[in-house]
């Protein structure tokens, strides 16, 4: 007998009678409970590739327009940032994109708790590559930022809006109409009076209506999730 | 970590800790229980490591507290005269091992356990349950040579 012969050999040597009460037993486990944090983490694990390739394509075109034309690199950046809350929404308007809401609502960890974890982590992630963007382009930090997050923060709001009234592959579709018109919007008129230091001020108001709206309308897609699961 | 898949392990550890497959099976629900009362831990090394040495020490409790019964000693495999053979040399070896190292071999070559789960179940170093797992087999191979 040699070695291998050996140990698989143990395995008979070592066998018992099976268990008897084993499919009782797991039938009446409760689930287990599962961390904020590795529930986040989990939840993370199902964004598909492609979001995640958009939001990287976004990152990489925003950098190599920055470093080859640094001049048109800040609205460049700021009209491709449209795009990503494209993603964004593509990816919390999954389940209704295939009809799956219902089934969602009723599994063991619902529809809003995973909207708000899958959400909450593409978002950060998205604020991430946007700081990241804004750090290494000039014209301040914050400044820069603020140019990025405006159009960006405004998709996100009229996605959720839009998606709120028209459901499914039209409500996408409509999606991706808004992504174009926000960037032609970020990308249209006289760059150095749209980005200069006159109209930040204009900016920075913006920045704070549309972030109270994108957070008022999140509000509201959750109550929807809430609603729909009572009923 | 998959209870259902670690369920046949630890009851397989267990019932060869008491000879007992009822306390066996008693002693592997409560194991679950108590691992999932502690708050289940997903790295699944550590919950491994954590199991294995609760079900030894209740393996333990229930030892002092009762007299262990024999394991029937039919073994259920099919197979030829000379496999049948092998089998009644390999049980006859195995019994001439202390019960650490049936305990040793039961847990890296039945169970298929990885080393540092082991290591961490019966406070060993990993090097240590590497020689010695590797030690036991040439013990057994030696032996089943001799017969």
């Amino acid at each position: 007998m040699n070695r291998q012969e050996l140990k698989a050999a143990l395995g008979e040597a070592f066998a018992v009678p099976p268990p008897e009460g084993k499919r009782a037993f797991l039938r009446a486990l409760p689930p287990a409970p599962v961390s904020h944090l590795r529930f986040l983490l989990d939840q993370t694990g199902y964004i598909r590739p492609a979001v995640w390739a958009v939001s990287l394509g976004v990152f990489v075109l925003g950098l190599t327009a920055g470093q080859l034309v640094p001049a048109d690199g800040l609205w460049v950046t700021a009209a491709l940032t449209p795009f990503a809350a494209l993603a964004a929404a593509a990816e919390g308007s999954r389940s209704a994109f295939h009809g799956m809401e219902e089934l969602e609502l009723a599994s063991r960890f619902g529809l809003k708790s995973t909207f708000l974890a899958r959400m909450g982590a593409l978002g950060l992630v998205h604020l991430v590559l946007l700081a990241a963007l804004a750090a290494i382009g000039g014209g301040g930090f914050f400044r820069t930022g603020a140019y990025f997050l405006t159009p960006y923060l405004l998709t996100d709001l009229l996605c959720l809006a839009a998606l709120r009234r028209i459901r499914g592959k039209e409500g996408l579709y409509v999606c991706g109409v808004i992504a174009v018109l926000v960037a032609g919007l970020a990308a249209a008129g006289d760059h150095r009076v749209l980005y200069g230091p006159k109209s930040f001020r204009w900016w920075l108001a913006a920045l704070a209506v549309i972030a109270a709206l994108t957070g008022r309308e999140y509000c509201k897609k959750v109550k929807i999730m809430e609603e729909l699961s009572w009923s | 970590m998959d209870i259902e898949e670690q369920y046949d392990k630890i009851y397989r550890y267990c019932c060869h800790r008491t000879r007992s497959p009822a306390a066996a099976e008693d002693i592997t629900q409560e194991t679950f229980l108590r691992w999932l009362a502690a708050g289940p831990d997903r790295d699944d090394g550590h919950a491994l490591r954590w199991l294995y040495t609760v079900a030894r020490n209740l393996c333990a409790d229930e030892h002092r507290r009762r007299k262990p019964e024999p394991l029937p000693e039919e073994l259920p495999a099919p197979g030829g005269e000379g496999d049948a053979l092998d089998r009644i040399g390999l049980r006859a070896a195995l019994g001439e091992l202390t019960e650490e190292e049936r305990e040793l071999i039961l847990l890296r070559y039945v169970n298929q356990e990885p080393v540092n789960v082991i290591a961490g179940a019966l406070g060993m170093s990993r090097f240590a349950v590497y020689r010695r797992t590797a030690a036991i087999l040439e013990k057994l191979r030696r032996r089943l040579k001799e017969d």
